[in-house]
């Protein structure tokens, strides 16, 4: 055999192992420092490095000044009133942190919260809840449930494997909301490199604890993907797009509640004019008129009232109620012209604000700000579901109540009624008198 | 995990590899390990949660080795050889394809017969069918062409072996191979593979392809649509090429020299030079089992006499199929038209400059024009590959958004 020719062969993979050995798990990859200038355009950047990033969120978060908002879509109407652009123009002594964009439901962000424990204990945390992620889509065709809840492709993006393996290798297997989490991740059908991930899962899921290789070999996985996570960290900027200054513009220097108001209701006016529904024009434009006739009476059926959202929201009141985080959980309204033209049934909204609310009050969550009759009031959603101008002045001062304020909170949780199927599907009386 | 697709997937497999690549070096050939080897990645493809797909690629085998044995044995042990037998094993072994293809028009749903990689099995089928009926096989061992279809370096995309190659690799001793030399060759592809794949076409889709993407679809102008066009035919080379190379050099570590797929096409100085260089195991299937047969077929029925007409006819043939095969849906046919079109104008001119000798200027600075001008009639086909037109068409955003 031909020595020398050997090494020219497999010396450079060896060489290439080695590198990625060194760059990735070695202690020459430290973590990245970020300037407060960074951590601050971030906060309102909504981008989805910036929310799986770890080095981001933990260094973020460790400093008690950024005030996490979680929520979805409406975080995206980044208007003057935007609670972003109010707490800069009026030197607040918070800076929003916005977690969550379209697609991040109750699931993503219990992972979030997961993946960044030590950051995120004994904080004041905003969250807004979306009536539209407790449903349960159904083909009366092939006769299965379609999706419920997060959609899969959506709560991959949103969870990295890295946090599916630290939440798996620090899961204790004795509590139910383990064995809970554990099944709905099976659920999804395996993304990437699963295989690695299905026996520990497994046996999550029957309450036993995963054996000594499997949690082994998902050690090493989890040394390899926050490693990566650390490298890249170093080379690629999250992309910031927000321009603060433009927005900023139309606001009045010093703070007013009253005049805000009223600039927001003329800003409302004036883009909202292509239609009877005081929906935003471009939202109009892309999402409603290509499709218009189409959603007459089209949500007539929809409740928002049976899903297993229920039960991925009790997991996520958990772990707020284990992290001993003070929370205002917000619930924001419906356009009520644009329910009345789609046929969205006004009781089942109010059953599942109801619902809902007793979800958080009997387990002592009672930091609710409730805007479900708020659905008439002009121009308080940018659109259809999305709080905009006047409903983000609403909620300033709501939430500068909550930030003033030092309630005690004792929780209760109780996982026996709320992290079971009944609870998902019980109905809440809704649909049965008549 | 779909095979290559991250780099993660090297991880089991340079550490699965390294048994078989010692046994090499000794000169042993120890086909037990390539075959628990190849079951193991298969099932990482193909098992677990995607056991689904798993059982219809057996399932699709049994049903291949049934038409390949029963055809052997009617041509070969039985010596008999009507056309009518012939085109039903071709039939038969495209079953399979087209329901796989059509079902999803039918019953708005992916077939669950499906699986990834349905095609390019079939066109290594059809291979084996052809070369039988022209008497160029002697017999198909029934392992051999197990191992053939199953090889699961290639399953998912290619490049796309021809049996009797293939057969003589597995049946070649290592004694008289120089290994070292294979082994080489291989990481250098892998290595070329993973800067291709992983580095070039990923930051052309993050950094290009995407964004531009969506300006396209958004406002199709034609200063965006050429970025798209730029971007994505060379995502497409870059992502392609690298995964060839990862197939090529993975097999060569194997002991297998299957055909390259890449050859530089973006020298290419026409349009057949490009398809000398482009996919090549493709459009070498095409070639030899498409075109040449409709050429000889159309000779030998005398239909048409003129050389350049059945020339160009078989081209329309060629690459109306080949777009078909990508999928049933016009852009791809476009795309093959397009493509068929350049041939046959391309034929013509060289006839002309064959009869015009001295006319068209020759040297460096005309084989660069050449190699430009292929450049962008090629991307132009991909423009169309991409089907952004299709999405153009059936959401028309500048439309709804005069304000915009």
């Amino acid at each position: 055999m031909n020595k020398k020719k050997l090494w020219k062969a497999i010396g450079p993979v060896i060489c290439a192992m080695i590198l990625v050995l060194v760059l990735l798990v070695s202690p020459l990859n430290y973590v990245k420092r970020y300037s407060k200038k960074e951590l601050d355009t971030y906060a309102a950047s909504q981008s989805l490095q910036v929310f799986l990033g770890t080095p981001i969120k933990s260094q973020a978060f460790a400093n008690k000044k950024y005030l996490p908002i979680m929520g979805s879509s409406e975080l995206s109407r980044f208007d003057s009133f935007h609670p972003s652009v109010i707490a800069k123009k009026y030197n607040r002594d918070y800076t929003p942190f916005l977690i969550g964009t379209a697609g991040t439901q109750s699931l993503t962000h219990y992972f979030y919260l997961n993946s960044i424990e030590k950051e995120m204990k004994n904080r004041k945390i905003v969250f807004i809840i979306s009536p539209q992620w407790f449903i349960r889509k159904y083909d009366r065709k092939t006769k299965t449930i379609t999706r419920d809840g997060i959609d899969k492709y959506a709560f991959y993006q949103f969870v990295s494997s890295e946090d599916i393996c630290k939440w798996a290798l620090s899961a204790d297997p004795k509590l139910e909301t383990t064995k809970v989490t554990a099944k709905r991740l099976l659920s999804f059908p395996s993304i990437d490199d699963s295989e690695f991930k299905r026996p520990i899962l497994e046996s999550l899921a029957n309450g036993q604890k995963p054996g000594g290789l499997t949690k082994a070999i998902m050690d090493v996985q989890f040394q390899i993907y926050s490693g990566e996570d650390r490298f890249y960290s170093k080379f690629s900027k999250p992309i910031v797009g927000r321009k603060f200054k433009k927005k900023e513009r139309v606001l009045p220097n010093i703070y007013n509640a009253q005049l805000l108001k009223e600039i927001a209701e003329e800003e409302g006016k004036r883009e909202s004019r292509n239609n009877n529904f005081d929906i935003n024009n471009t939202f109009y434009n892309l999402k409603i008129r290509p499709k218009f006739s189409k959603l007459k009476g089209a949500f007539r059926r929809t409740s928002y009232l049976t899903s297993a959202e229920y039960t991925d929201f009790q997991l996520l009141l958990n772990e707020f109620a284990k992290l001993n985080d003070d929370v205002m959980f917000v619930i924001p309204p419906v356009n009520t012209k644009w329910t009345k033209y789609t046929g969205l049934r006004k009781d089942m909204l109010q059953t599942f604000s109801k619902k809902i609310t007793e979800q958080l009050r009997s387990q002592g969550f009672n930091n609710i700000v409730d805007y479900t009759d708020k659905g008439g009031v002009p121009y308080f959603l940018n659109d259809t579901i999305h709080i905009g101008k006047v409903g983000w002045i609403t909620f300033d001062g709501d939430l500068q109540n909550f930030l003033n304020r030092n309630d005690k909170h004792t929780y209760k949780i109780n996982n026996k009624k709320y992290l079971t199927k009944e609870w998902a599907i019980d109905t809440y009386g809704y649909g049965k008198k008549k | 995990m779909i095979p290559y697709e991250s780099p993660r997937y090297f991880i089991p497999l340079i550490v699965a590899i390294i048994p078989l690549i010692i046994a090499h070096l000794k000169g042993k050939k120890w086909m037990g390990y390539q075959a628990v080897f190849t079951f193991a990645f298969l099932w990482l493809t193909f098992g677990g949660p995607n056991i689904r797909s798993g059982i219809a690629l057996l399932c699709y085998g049994v049903w291949q080795v049934l038409i390949v044995k029963g055809y052997e044995y009617y041509r070969i042990t039985l010596k008999k050889n009507t056309t009518h037998i012939f085109i039903i094993s071709i039939l038969l072994s495209l079953v399979p394809l087209f329901c796989v293809k059509l079902t999803p028009f039918i019953i708005h749903k992916p077939s669950l017969f499906g699986f990834l990689g349905i095609s390019y099995l079939t066109f290594k089928s059809i291979n084996v069918i052809m070369e039988i009926r022209d008497g160029a096989l002697k017999e198909v061992k029934l392992l051999h062409f197990i191992y053939f279809m199953y090889f699961f370096p290639t399953i998912s995309s290619g490049p796309i072996d021809r049996y009797r190659r293939f057969a003589n690799d597995m049946d070649e001793s290592f004694a008289n191979k120089d290994y070292i030399n294979m082994l080489g060759k291989g990481f250098t592809c892998i290595f070329i593979g993973l800067f291709y794949k992983f580095i070039v076409g990923y930051l052309i889709d993050i950094y290009a392809l995407h964004p531009f993407a969506i300006e396209a679809t958004k406002y199709p102008v034609i200063f965006n649509l050429l970025k798209v066009m730029y971007s994505y035919g060379l995502y497409l080379f870059f992502d392609f090429a690298g995964y060839s190379m990862f197939a090529v050099g993975v097999s060569y570590i194997m002991g297998y020299e299957i055909p390259k797929n890449f050859n530089l096409p973006f020298i290419s100085k026409n349009i057949k030079d490009f398809w000398n260089r482009w996919h090549m195991s493709l459009s070498f299937w095409f070639r030899d089992f498409v075109y040449m047969r409709l050429v000889y077929f159309i000779v030998k029925k005398r239909v048409i006499k003129n050389r350049n007409v059945i020339s160009n006819i078989s081209y329309f043939g060629l690459f109306l199929l080949m777009g078909a095969w990508h999928g049933l849906t016009w852009y791809y046919l476009a795309y093959g038209a397009y493509h068929a079109v350049l041939m046959c104008v391309t034929d013509a001119w060289i006839r002309w400059k064959k009869k015009h000798k001295g006319l068209v200027p020759t040297g460096k600075a005309i084989d660069v024009i050449n190699i430009v001008l292929t450049f962008h009639a090629v991307m132009f086909s991909f423009l169309i590959f991409s089907g952004i037109f299709d999405f153009i068409i059936k959401y028309p955003v500048t439309k709804i958004l005069p304000s915009w």
